[in-house]
């Protein structure tokens, strides 16, 4: 079932100057879906639109099912979401925040407590948000964000300013979450590791345009499809005879064909060896993942 | 939305916690009765009434003279401008406007909290007044303070028609609040509204009534009437720019 859809979304302060062009994002129920681009993609504003916060040109939302604009209420009731740098009101305590955050989504005042403690913020709870550090800040927004148990929590760039230790606590948590709650993440990042590690599906933004959407072995497998082998032999013309199911060329002297897995590899080597040819070389070439996020987002 | 009412005034409430705005309304309440205690004790003659005079009435007509002259434009423009500056400030716009709650009942949340801290001001400031008074009594029985009781019905008056004056200002300043993250402008704005209405008023501009930073010295100079036209224009003037406010803001990209 899909949780949050969107389409043909299209944001612009200036015509000519298009921010998101025609996005089309269809997002599981209980999946983490990572929104992936550089910096300047378009991540920010489409997390606005997807929220209200701005006002689409075009296209439409639907979260839970129903239209967004004439639902807001009833939505933003099971949504908790983290925009950017976290909203605090930095002049009162951690605590008196997550008080503020209860009285909007009338959530019973036991709630505080547990999600202090699932951030780690319980020693910190009577400080004043205004003295936390930036990671601090950051887990105070992801426990307002929790505080009366979403369906749907929306962060975006959720471990920008962590360090190292608070990125993987935020990764287990989220994934914890996801996986003991059935909790549907909406994350963005702009680092292709972070979202490998922690998402089931993932979305690919560049200069406002959707590029790819699925679960990570969708990713995978589009990603290996454009991976070549190449093998070197002493005899090229029975090899390709030997191997014509598939689409074999000869490029730079050497045999390619599309690579699948290590599997067909060793089998095609097994292959051409029983077959008395002599196997100099084999070797694939081409784009991992990273090179083809780069690839992709150049 | 009208349910979420109550709920939104209270969250609103919460937020202001040891801010400026709760300051301002507080301490504030001090300084006409202090300027008048201090005048009184330095001057003593000016307080010397014959015994046919009410002593409390002059002393209290002199406070709220003073309030009204020097205080009141600046505390109506600095509240609105501070309870909304909070928002800006901690970044929340985008918070807010993601809640279960819808635009018109946070608007409408903020706008009481407003309103219910200066007519609070108000409150403190004449029971503070009356103290004033109290202790001049104690110090120096020839004020004459004795001799008469408060006219706490002038009082009420003066606080109700003083209340609707302000009406016009928190209009304008409201909505500029939402607009403008910087304080320092609608102060700017304020202090030539105020040097303004009283070069106007001196001068007797025969369309005074339509310029709101006057109200509150238009309705001191006019106290015999109670909802006279400039005190009409005032809730004239309070709900109309409400109504575009709130009409600007949500449809406005917030955050």
């Amino acid at each position: 079932m899909v949780i949050l859809q969107t389409q043909q979304l299209e944001f612009y302060f200036r015509r000519d100057q298009p921010i998101v062009k025609n996005v089309y994002l269809n997002v599981p129920q209980g999946s983490i879906f990572g929104f992936l681009g550089p910096n300047g993609a378009g991540k920010t504003t489409t997390i606005r639109l997807m929220l209200g916060l701005l006002r689409a040109k075009s296209g439409n939302i639907e979260i839970f099912g129903q239209e967004l604009e004439s639902n807001r209420s009833a939505i933003f009731q099971k949504i908790g979401s983290l925009i950017e740098s976290p909203s605090l009101y930095l002049h009162l305590t951690g605590k008196q925040n997550l008080e503020i955050a209860r009285h909007y989504t009338r959530t019973p005042a036991f709630r505080i407590a547990e999600v202090l403690t699932l951030v780690g913020l319980e020693q910190a709870a009577n400080k004043k948000a205004g003295a936390y550090s930036l990671g601090m800040k950051q887990r105070l927004g992801l426990a307002i964000a929790l505080l009366h148990q979403p369906e749907l929590v929306i962060l975006d760039e959720p471990t920008n300013g962590l360090d190292p230790g608070g990125i993987i606590e935020m990764r287990e948590l989220i994934k914890q979450l996801n996986r003991d709650l059935g909790i549907t993440f909406f994350v963005s990042s702009h680092l292709l590791a972070e979202v490998e590690r922690m998402c089931t599906h993932v979305g690919i933004i560049h200069q406002g345009s959707l590029l790819f959407q699925g679960s990570i072995q969708e990713l995978k497998s589009a990603q290996m499809q454009q991976r070549t082998l190449y093998i070197d032999t002493n005899d090229h013309k029975k090899a390709q005879a030997i191997l014509m199911d598939l689409r074999t060329q000869v490029v730079e002297g050497k045999l390619t064909l599309p690579f699948e897995s290590k599997a067909q590899v060793a089998a095609l080597n097994q292959l051409l060896v029983t077959a008395g040819i002599e196997v100099y070389e084999l070797n694939v070439q081409g784009a991992d993942l990273e090179e083809m996020f780069l690839h992709m987002t150049r | 939305m009208l349910l979420t009412i109550p709920a939104s005034f209270r969250i609103e409430v919460l937020k202001i916690r040891h801010t400026a705005a709760v300051w301002l309304t507080l301490v504030g309440a001090l300084f006409a009765p202090t300027i008048l205690v201090i005048g009184y004790l330095s001057k003593p003659e000016v307080g010397y009434v014959g015994a046919n005079v009410n002593a409390w009435d002059l002393f209290i007509g002199r406070t709220w003279q003073t309030e009204i002259a020097v205080f009141i434009p600046f505390y109506v423009v600095l509240i609105n401008s501070l309870i909304v500056n909070i928002e800006h400030r901690s970044n929340t716009w985008k918070y807010v406007f993601t809640q279960p709650f819808s635009k018109a009942s946070v608007w409408i949340g903020k706008l009481l909290l407003i309103q219910s801290l200066i007519v609070l001001h108000f409150l403190i400031f004449n029971s503070l007044t009356l103290v004033a008074g109290g202790i001049l009594a104690l110090i120096d029985p020839k004020y004459g303070f004795a001799n008469h009781g408060p006219s706490l019905g002038i009082v009420l008056k003066f606080i109700a028609k003083t209340f609707i004056a302000t009406l016009g200002v928190s209009g304008i300043h409201y909505w500029l609040a939402t607009r403008i993250k910087n304080i320092i402008v609608p102060i700017g704005i304020a202090l030539m509204g105020i040097v303004l209405s009283s070069l106007l008023i001196q001068q007797q501009w025969k369309y005074i009534d339509w310029f709101p930073y006057a109200y509150p010295l238009l309705s001191f100079r006019k106290s015999e009437g109670f909802l006279i036209q400039h005190e009409w224009i005032s809730l004239g003037y309070f709900i109309v720019l409400n109504t575009l406010g709130y009409l600007d803001i949500s449809r406005r990209n917030m955050g």
